[in-house]
């Protein structure tokens, strides 16, 4: 009977779209209390809702690998992202795609990936800033937090000494380390200069490597003019 | 009822089409076999044909029985001025209009990073080479956020030089009520707005 069991109304976030058969697609949706969630929607029903970008109140049916959409509207109005924004929204959704497995719940990555954004649409900080506090957001709620402000032996980050990232385990010392202790200090404490900016990228993008199976995000290759390389 | 192996076979071979599905498949099939035997062979050698046949042309990516597509080759098209859609579909669209002179480039599809689809494999890399025979883009990729992404990717990669770009405009269809229209359809309409 589980096939026919309908839930009310989720709140839900669409990562990614694709055709399926003719006339319908599956969607990707990001939801509070279910994680990441695939669903099938059916020809005919109001497809032009489940875009990116763009709150969405929900029903599906079932609880297997692949739910069937119920009724869509709209939660909110979309965020309106362009240009830089538009590739960091689609960064967003790619990472979550890879990162999260399906039915994974983290109740709060939903706010989280709300408020980022929100923060992209309104350029609050530069948008490379913005994905860096994402990810370190998004690590940290998934399992795997990486601590700025000390190395994985939990003594504090020195300013004349260099640091490696040791996946699973977090910053070490090592003299001949890629990360100076000076900057990491920098970023702990929001001083987000140029080059603080550049290890920053460097820094999440090993971290996050593990966790995307060895291939890199394809967003980031969009990035080409970028000057701090934002992703 | 089990079919034989061959109509078994050619039955699924017509599930390939769009808005095909078993019966649909089923059907036709029947009738081929029932009353137009003659006009299944020459559709099967058509079929044959056209998919060894019809590559890309080199130049835009459209559909072409040569290296160059009919529009690439055509003298009295501007070659200049280079439109961009993201499918063959749309071009034949845009030639049924009959009002554009200039040539395409197809890309053959979206930026979709999720679907592991970058600039190199809509064919970005081929449209940059070809940029200083190049004097107007216009962009008619679609209006989702993949199309947008793809426009905004070609707008900065012509940005610095004297190529001139513009989107075709997006909004109310001709002869539509206004209270039909979807909210971001008519928000997109009001945004672009032309002075009278
Ligand atoms: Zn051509």
């Amino acid at each position: 009977m589980a096939t026919s069991e309908k839930f009310a109304p989720f709140l839900c976030w669409v990562l990614h779209r694709r055709p399926y058969r003719n006339t319908s697609v599956i969607v990707d949706l990001l939801s509070a209390d279910s994680g990441r969630v695939a669903a099938i929607a059916r020809g005919g029903q109001r497809q032009p809702l489940l875009q990116p970008f763009r709150p969405l109140w929900v029903e599906w049916r079932g609880r297997g690998e692949l739910r069937s959409l119920g009724a869509i509207e709209p939660a909110g109005v979309a965020f309106a992202l362009q240009g830089e924004a538009l590739y960091c929204g689609l960064y967003l959704n790619e990472m979550l795609v890879r990162l999260l497995h399906r039915d994974d719940a983290h109740p709060e990555l939903q706010e989280v990936y709300a408020a980022t954004l929100a923060a992209l649409a309104a350029k609050e900080l530069p948008v490379d800033i913005i994905l860096r506090h994402f990810e370190l957001r998004l690590l940290d709620l998934i399992g795997y937090g990486l601590s700025l402000d000390q190395d994985a032996n939990g003594q504090p980050l020195l300013s004349g000494l260099r640091y490696r990232l040791s996946p699973g385990q977090g910053l070490l010392l090592d003299v001949s380390g890629p990360f100076s202790g000076e900057i990491l200090n920098d970023i702990a404490a929001g001083h987000w200069h140029d080059e603080a900016r550049r290890l920053a990228r460097d820094l999440m993008r090993e971290a996050l490597s593990p966790h995307l199976g060895g291939r890199p995000l394809v967003s980031r290759s969009l990035f080409r003019n970028a000057g701090k390389g934002a992703s | 009822m089990k079919h034989s192996p061959l109509v078994q076979r050619l039955i699924e071979g017509f599930t390939v089409l769009p808005g095909v599905g078993p019966r649909s498949a089923q059907r036709m099939t029947y009738w081929l076999l029932e009353r137009n035997r003659e006009g299944g062979s020459r559709l099967a050698l058509a079929l044959e044909a056209a998919m060894q046949g019809v590559k890309h042309c080199a130049r835009c990516r459209n559909f072409a029985e040569d290296d160059l597509c009919p529009v690439c080759s055509d003298p009295r098209r501007d070659q200049a001025q280079v439109c961009i859609v993201e499918s063959p579909a749309d071009v034949l669209a845009i030639e049924q209009s009959g009002e554009y002179r200039g040539r395409y480039f197809v890309l053959i599809g979206h930026l979709s990073p999720i679907d592991g689809i970058g600039p190199e494999e809509i064919g970005l890399n081929l449209l940059e080479r070809q940029l200083s025979e190049v004097s107007e883009l216009i962009l008619a990729t679609g209006t989702t956020v993949e199309g947008e992404a793809t426009s905004h990717y070609i707008q900065e990669m012509v940005r610095g030089t004297s190529i001139s770009v513009s989107r075709i405009a997006q909004g109310v269809p001709m002869g539509g009520d206004l209270e039909y229209v979807d909210g971001a359809t008519l928000a997109q309409a009001m945004k672009s707005r032309r002075k009278l």
